[in-house]
């Protein structure tokens, strides 16, 4: 018997959750399917829109292990606390973000479908149309293109969808360690810990500003004032926040949970 | 089969929920495999909050518990493959009964789905299919004894598991649990309800200001102690307590002639909070 890690026990844990939660999911992943019917082109709202849905279903995920009742019920299972961290985390980011794109593609493809069966309808006695027929398109799987200014060559990122997973998994990591952490009203508090600590790091960054550059203050309008980093440092850093700092959040949400009393 | 002694140690536990006031202080206790224990205690004296303090459901500040040989608070899997924790309150599961047997069973390596389907036909509960969501408390808690029972786990913690049972119930439930006992195995039972327990325990643990003031087989409890009902209030130096009621006066009294009596849990517990230096002296 492996005490660290079973397949077996893990998979028995996500049979779990989708047996004693199955309504509560349909519900949950068809009011994202309607949702994305309407903003289905708009990618700063489907990219806003999946942020937002990832951050409290994760508080949601782990709003049993607080409840007196529940939580006695999680932590008494016969599965390790590796395997009971690695359910969380295959569900509020692997899982989350299949179906994200899953309720995305229904809800285009219903949206797309509704609008043009609308569009062919003929509102009152004479010919109002209120719907213009649209092209099914797929903006999520779409990369952005820009130009290089200088050479004038078009360049094209990494789709949508890719570069959403790597913000999620980031996003994800935090809302973990938040929804383990913070006993009720987890998203709200783990969202006021985020902005406090970006003050703190803002703040940091100005005495820095001060110390080395002698100022406080940028101008924006300069093209000079504008720090960016660039080449390998640039890899590293992004790296670094895109990668080892969700493993590191893991890590701490390991910890947490081993402590968590009910 | 091997038989491990000591299957609960605490020593020197020190809990509280709040800085400044102590819950428990100081407290050890070593539990035997082979025996239904019964934990008494007034309301507040932290009995939910020592079984959660074995099930490592909550640290103590100090001391150490020590449950089938590993630290109870790193909830190791070996351990809790082999404890149930039943607790007063249950838990909100929207699964039907084979649901329940279907996902929970598999955790546990001892789990009999036979002796499950037999508890359930004792607690007349017919039907797997019924959701336990909407199933009555009472009926709740049947099916959560009878998966409790039916995982054969070597340590049951039971929170008053008697609370909100209608009469039959208590005892089909005194009957599946008497049957359930074996050498390697050891219950540990909190409850008010004394009377529903008091032919099952064998061995009973009393708390009083945060500690055990208490903890004895009834054999030696019987031994020493007498427990009868006199016609008048006579009080001669080995009465230790003494309540008059409708029969007559119940007296619990040193058995120095080694008497026969039934132990009378309700008594002893009264008289240990009235009497407790008296009663230690005599264990």
């Amino acid at each position: 018997m492996n005490t660290y890690f079973d397949f077996n026990r893990t998979g028995l844990l996500i049979q779990r959750y989708f047996l004693e939660r199955f309504r509560s999911e349909l519900i949950y992943w068809s009011i994202m399917a309607i949702v994305f019917m309407f903003i289905r082109n708009n990618i700063a709202v489907i990219g806003g829109l999946i942020f937002i849905a990832g951050i409290f279903y994760a508080a949601r995920f782990f709003r049993e292990i607080h409840s007196r009742t529940n939580g006695i019920n999680y932590f008494m299972i016969p599965a390790t606390q590796v395997e009971k961290l690695t359910v969380s985390l295959l569900f509020t980011i692997v899982y989350f973000y299949g179906m994200m794109i899953l309720a995305y593609i229904v809800g285009n493809l219903l949206g797309t479908l509704f609008t043009n069966l609308l569009a062919n309808i003929s509102f009152f006695s004479f010919d109002l149309r209120l719907f213009h027929s649209v092209d099914l398109k797929w903006t999520l799987f779409e990369s952005k293109q820009y130009s290089n200014i200088f050479t004038g060559d078009l360049k094209y990122q990494a789709p949508y969808i890719a570069l959403f997973m790597k913000y999620l998994l980031l996003t994800q990591s935090i809302f973990t360690l938040g929804g383990i952490y913070f006993k009720n009203n987890q998203a709200f508090k783990t969202i006021l810990s985020v902005i406090v600590l970006l003050f703190a790091f803002s703040i940091i960054s100005v005495v820095e500003l001060k110390i080395f550059a002698g100022t406080t203050s940028v101008n924006a309008n300069s093209a000079e004032s504008v720090i960016t980093m660039h080449g390998v440092f640039h890899t590293i850093m992004s790296a670094i926040f895109a990668y080892l700092v969700p493993v590191y959040l893991w890590i701490i949400s390991y910890f947490r949970l081993t402590e968590k009393e009910v | 089969m091997e038989i491990i002694q000591k299957i609960i140690q605490l020593n020197e536990v020190n809990f509280s929920y709040q800085k400044n006031r102590p819950l428990l202080s100081g407290l050890s206790l070593q539990l035997d495999p082979g025996h239904i224990y019964g934990l008494l205690g007034r309301n507040g004296e932290g009995k939910s909050t020592l079984l959660k303090l074995i099930a490592g459901l909550v640290f103590p500040q100090k001391g150490s518990i020590d449950v089938l040989g590993f630290e109870a608070r790193k909830r190791r899997l070996q351990m809790l493959q082999d404890i149930y924790f039943f607790p007063e309150e249950l838990p909100v599961f929207n699964l039907t009964v084979r649901e329940l047997e279907k996902i929970y069973a598999p955790f546990y390596p001892q789990f009999s789905i036979e002796q499950f389907n037999h508890y359930l036909k004792e607690f007349d509960i017919p039907d797997k299919n019924w959701n336990l969501s909407r199933l009555s408390f009472g009926q709740k808690k049947k099916v959560m004894i009878a998966f409790g029972l039916a995982t054969n786990t070597k340590i049951m913690l039971m929170d008053e598991p008697t609370n909100g049972l209608d009469i039959p119930s208590k005892g089909q439930f005194r009957r599946i649990i008497a049957s359930t006992l074996e050498a390697n195995r050891c219950l540990l039972i909190s409850t008010h309800q004394v009377r529903d327990l008091d032919s099952l325990i064998d061995s009973i643990i009393i708390m009083d200001e945060h500690e055990i003031v208490f903890s004895e087989p009834i054999d030696v409890i019987t031994d020493k102690l007498s427990f009868k009902v006199y016609d008048t209030n006579e009080k001669d130096d080995s009465v230790i307590y003494s309540e008059d009621n409708l029969r007559g006066y119940y007296q619990v009294r040193e058995n120095r002639n080694h008497e026969d009596s039934k132990l009378d849990i309700e008594l002893l517990f009264n008289a240990i909070l009235a009497n407790k230096k008296r009663i230690k002296n005599i264990f």
